[in-house]
């Protein structure tokens, strides 16, 4: 497909250089497509695992789905190894009476 | 006039018994000159006096222009609205085509501040909008930034939350680009992003340059919206901004306004 730069409104078609350097960055975009998502999913996680960081201080007892539940989630990215992986992942439920 | 015998017949005036030029306000009546006996003139045109206290016309201008006042001892003229916001450039791209979207060139002396909208943005496949900052016309080089810092608001499962996001991204060997946005922008029209860029006197040469961007797009799991900052360590004046999408072509509608 042929590329067009548009500057100002005037359309200047690629040169086979330029060709060649988007062709590189758009396979390095696909490329990194699974490091992206997999990131994204670790910030969520890390979000989730934020809020519930209260019950690991040393005067709060943390009960044991609530010790599973933050489990489940430091496990979330092991054993992804695609974007599909990522995107289909299901976040584990938050234990009910814990606030 | 005296006469001897009978008076001669009343004959009627003609213009041929009025010398030329003799007629003095005084003997025109007021209200007795109607537009239909002004002498026709340019269209667009209107009647000022000069210096000399004899009428002159005021030229038609430009359109959209406003009639203007240059103060006592000085004829109007039309000239543009006296707003302290001015339209520099409309840029258009297709997202069928163009694959990027350079905005250049539009810096002046006249300006301080510089707005740039984007509106109807939408990209040809899911990606991320990312842009270099131009200097003469060319994208800077990733060692004239110091830092591009973003900071995004996801509204989208499993809960709102503000998330980092990247800052300096390579656009390539030579050319850094200020990625913003996590890379699945959907395609829709109907879901299209919107933008808007801050320049701070581009032209000075004595100051490192900072460029705020605010960016509101639609993913597939809801909407984003994203604050960045792009630092830029050269104290020379720039000249524009060149926006495309991670992967494939780029659409929407640019317009950048300089602010007095």
């Amino acid at each position: 497909m042929t590329r067009f730069h548009n500057r100002n409104n005037v359309r200047t078609q690629f040169t086979a250089e330029e060709e060649t350097v988007r062709d590189a960055e758009e396979q390095a975009w696909t490329d990194g497509a699974f490091n992206r998502e997999i990131e994204k999913l670790r910030e969520k996680r890390n979000i989730l695992l934020t809020e519930t960081d209260f019950y690991a201080l040393s005067d709060v007892t943390m009960s044991e789905d609530m010790t599973t539940y933050r489990q489940e989630l430091r496990d979330l990215p092991s054993g992804l190894s695609t974007v599909e992986d990522v995107k289909n992942v299901t976040y584990p439920t938050k234990p009910q009476g814990d606030s | 006039m005296a006469y001897i015998g009978a008076s001669p017949p009343a004959t009627a005036l003609t213009a041929s018994d009025i010398a030329d030029g003799i007629i003095s306000e005084a003997k025109m009546a007021n209200d007795a000159i109607s537009l239909a006996e002004l002498k026709a003139g340019t269209d667009g045109e209107i009647i000022s006096w000069d210096a000399s206290a004899n009428p002159v016309a005021v030229a038609a201008g430009t359109s959209g222009h406003f009639l203007k006042s240059q103060g006592a001892g000085s004829q109007p003229v039309f000239a543009a609205a006296g707003g302290s916001w001015s339209l520099l450039a409309t840029v258009t791209a297709d997202s069928a085509s163009d694959s990027d979207a350079n905005i250049d060139g539009h810096f002046t002396s006249d300006y301080k501040i510089y707005k740039l909208y984007g509106h109807d943005i939408v990209p040809s496949a899911g990606a991320s909008l990312k842009y270099t900052v131009n200097r003469g016309g060319t994208s800077i080089t990733a060692a004239e930034y110091i830092y591009s810092e973003g900071k995004q608001y996801m509204d989208a499962y499993p809960n709102h939350q503000w998330t980092t996001s990247s800052n300096v991204s390579n656009w390539t060997s030579s050319a850094t680009a200020t990625q913003v946005g996590e890379g699945d922008m959907v395609t829709t029209a109907n879901r299209a992003g919107v933008l808007e860029t801050t320049f701070y006197d581009p032209l000075n040469t004595t100051t490192y340059k900072f460029i705020k961007t605010q960016w509101s797009y639609h993913f597939l799991a809801g909407m984003r919206q994203f604050w960045n900052t792009c630092a830029i360590k050269n104290t020379a004046a720039l000249s524009g901004i060149r926006f495309a999408m991670s992967t494939g072509n780029i659409g929407g509608t640019w317009r950048l306004y300089g602010i007095k």
